[in-house]
């Protein structure tokens, strides 16, 4: 009886590894820019992916260490940034990008729809960590999806 | 004991006399901010900073008459030898440059030390005054409907960037834009837009009107950074040249409730001025 017992709980965590695994395995490859500037190969992509390439909102994170440096909220399209914000610690870099780089730009509504589109990435993360019940997560994003929201008056 | 009359540093007076004495004190200090020139820049900012570092806790890059820093800078305030700290060097060589030190952050000023004399508007102050810009908002830039301030909207260079606002608006501040350029070269380099005209509503509301719809309002960039609205620090640039839109009637959006320090808008006492000829 304790021998089935041993067994059964064998092919429980068997199933539980094969489960991971094959998810793992399954999760297509996304392939993105990070904005200019950044440290290859320190950066990582939480959002949408098409076809190999991350394209639609999310959130693309450069790490120091263990540590988050910068964050970029909005929209990547054909894996490169596309238009958004940097939350960066002096403040916000904000607007269309092109080949990795803000675009200057003096059009107020630019702005206006950066933010807006930031806002709507810091949501949808919130959201996705709140379904996989990483509460505190989920927190960090929508506190950071009422700043991006309340910056332009 | 050296005296300043007035504050020097971020959101200070800044006095050429009084920042000289200062700058002078500062390298006597060992900290490196570059030529005793009078001008107080984001390198004699800097320096007040990493020099307020080694003894406060939040430092805020400004020496005041009489203040906790000056007596510092002056050498008083010792402890007793056996007590004293050992001294923490000064920060070598090498000093970050002037368009870095710009974005660096210090604590919001102090409410009564900015916005001297000046009014900030209301949305209903605004109405009454000018007219209303729009018969409905949405939460996009939409273009201004109302006939009679449409003819005095315009779209003019700042020279380091275009804007379109109300005339009286966009004049004055190519005024003050001159003056920071004088007095202020390092921060009028780094000077960028988010924009100033901007029919619509404050975002998150249904039925406030943000102050940018009459174009009398803007907010700057610097390096092409935003500051972060709500944190209650503000970047040394903009405390470079708050004083300067003070002088010039523009009232600083640092001291809002809710800091909001990229923005500037006329005060009351400019709205009232120009209303008289938007007609």
């Amino acid at each position: 009886m304790r021998k089935l017992s041993w067994v059964l709980k064998l092919s429980v965590i068997g199933l539980a590894w094969w489960g991971l695994a094959t998810s793992i395995a399954a999760q297509p490859r996304c392939n993105f820019t990070a904005p200019q500037g950044w440290v290859a190969g320190s950066t990582r992509w939480d959002g949408e992916c098409k076809a190999g390439q991350a394209d639609g909102l999310g959130v693309l994170k450069e790490y120091s260490g263990a540590s988050v440096k910068r964050i970029y909220f909005g929209r990547l399209k054909n894996g490169s940034p596309d238009l958004g914000v940097v939350d960066q610690p002096d403040g916000y870099v904000a607007g269309q990008f092109a080949d990795g780089k803000p675009l200057v730009s003096d059009d107020r509504q630019v702005f206006v729809s950066a933010f807006a589109e930031a806002e709507k990435a810091a949501k949808q993360t919130a959201g996705r960590l709140a379904k996989a019940g990483n509460k505190a997560s989920a927190a960090f994003y929508q506190n950071k999806a009422r700043a991006l929201r309340e910056q332009m008056d | 004991m050296a005296q300043i009359s007035q504050s020097v540093g971020a959101s200070g007076r800044n006095q050429r006399q009084d920042v000289i004495t200062v700058q002078q004190l500062l390298t006597r200090q060992g900290m490196s901010l570059g030529r005793v020139d009078g001008l107080c820049g984001p390198r004699t900012v800097r320096a007040i900073l990493d020099f307020q570092a080694r003894f406060l806790s939040r430092p805020d890059g400004r020496v005041d008459p009489n203040g906790t820093t000056l007596q510092r800078l002056n050498g008083s305030q010792t402890t007793p030898a056996s007590t004293r700290p050992a001294p923490v060097p000064a920060r070598p060589a090498a000093p970050a440059s002037a368009a870095q030190g710009l974005t660096a952050l210090v604590p919001r000023p102090a409410a009564g030390t900015i916005n001297q004399g000046l009014i900030a508007v209301s949305p209903s102050f605004m109405v009454q005054q000018l007219g209303n810009p729009r018969e409905s908002y949405n939460s996009d830039c939409q273009p201004m409907t109302n006939a009679v301030l449409r003819r005095h909207v315009t779209t003019g260079s700042l020279g380091r960037f275009r804007v379109t606002g109300l005339t009286p608006a966009v004049q004055s501040l190519t005024t003050a834009m001159a003056q920071i350029q004088q007095q202020q070269p390092d921060v009028y380099a780094a000077l960028g837009t988010a924009g100033m005209l901007c029919c619509r509503l404050i975002r998150g509301s249904a039925t406030g009107i943000s102050n940018h719809s009459w174009g009398t309002a803007i907010d700057f960039t610097l390096n092409g950074v935003l500051d972060r609205r709500g944190d209650s620090r503000v970047q040394v640039g903009l405390t470079l040249m708050a004083s300067i839109m003070n002088q010039n009637g523009w009232y600083w959006g640092a001291a809002f409730r809710t800091e909001d320090a990229m923005h500037f808008e006329a005060s009351r006492s400019l709205i009232t001025q120009w209303a008289g000829n938007i007609r």
